[in-house]
């Protein structure tokens, strides 16, 4: 028996003042993904990607004290200008071959960007809990909107 | 705050990734679930926790070795009697790995809105 509905345990979205296929490019392009994909000025990143279903990537962020925090994995779904399906896994944060899915709406000459990060087994069960363990629980079924 | 976001003290290896991925795994079964709302809100003996559930006794006692190898539940010994109660502190951990993720796309997101703004559109 598995527990129905949605499994994705982390969302995050957000609106981005560009078109989807600026988007897009942002995260598909190596040379463009190692512009931004880090969490703060300061940083840099060393991107390679292979992006076709089944291709791997591998991202090194480079933080300003020189620490390297690593993130890599394969492209599953290639959808232009619309979604992209990866896995992902983070030694540093312990988490291996979870799955994110970027999915890119058209609204007028912006782009409303969700992140759906789904763990390894099933999570949803994070929602149905019950009993003595519920607050321990809580933050794992956050729903993030920015 | 970044380096919070990143912080090592949480992962780093792999075998801290099999750890969590136990936990998730053992927390995927409705038995199981049920198994450790109860013992959360007190010890339970074997024979305890098989009542509501229409299995024997040997299958309950699988699902609890499910729970312990996750460190979810652990096991007492009275004689002939097992006693369960529950561990919380993985689901502590697996819930702090959540926030930290979404903290880490945020983060993520925020820098390509800096980057669109920054980067003049050539087409």
């Amino acid at each position: 028996m598995t527990v129905p509905g949605a499994r994705s345990v982390v969302v995050v979205k957000k609106a981005l003042a560009a078109r989807p296929a600026r988007v897009f490019a942002a995260w598909c392009r190596p040379e463009l993904m190692a512009q931004w994909f880090f969490p703060a000025p300061g940083w840099r990143a060393d991107v390679t990607a292979d992006v076709r279903v089944g291709g791997r990537y591998r991202i090194a962020m480079h933080d300003p004290e020189g620490g390297v925090h690593v993130q890599e994995g394969a492209y599953r779904v290639i959808e232009p200008d619309a979604r992209l399906v990866f896995t992902w896994t983070c030694e540093e944060l312990g988490v291996a071959d979870s799955l994110v899915t970027v999915e890119l709406r058209d609204v007028g000459a912006k782009t409303e960007l969700t992140i759906s990060h789904e763990l390894p087994g099933d999570a949803t069960i994070l929602r149905e809990h019950e009993g003595g363990w519920k607050g321990c629980l809580e933050s794992l079924a956050r729903y993030l909107e920015t | 705050m970044v380096k919070d976001m990143l912080d090592r003290s949480l992962g780093g290896t792999i075998r801290e990734s099999r750890r969590l991925d136990g936990v998730f795994r053992a927390l995927a079964h409705p038995v199981r679930r049920q198994i450790l709302s109860r013992i959360g809100s007190g010890e339970k003996t074997i024979s305890e926790l098989a009542e509501p559930f229409n299995m024997t006794l040997e299958a309950v006692s699988q699902h609890v070795r499910v729970l312990e190898r996750a460190r979810l539940l652990r096991r007492t010994r009275r004689g002939r009697e097992h006693r369960c109660r529950m561990d919380a502190a993985p689901l502590r951990d697996a819930g702090a790995v959540l926030v930290k993720l979404a903290g880490f796309w945020e983060g993520q997101l925020t820098s390509l809105d800096r980057w669109l703004a920054l980067t003049p559109e050539k087409e």
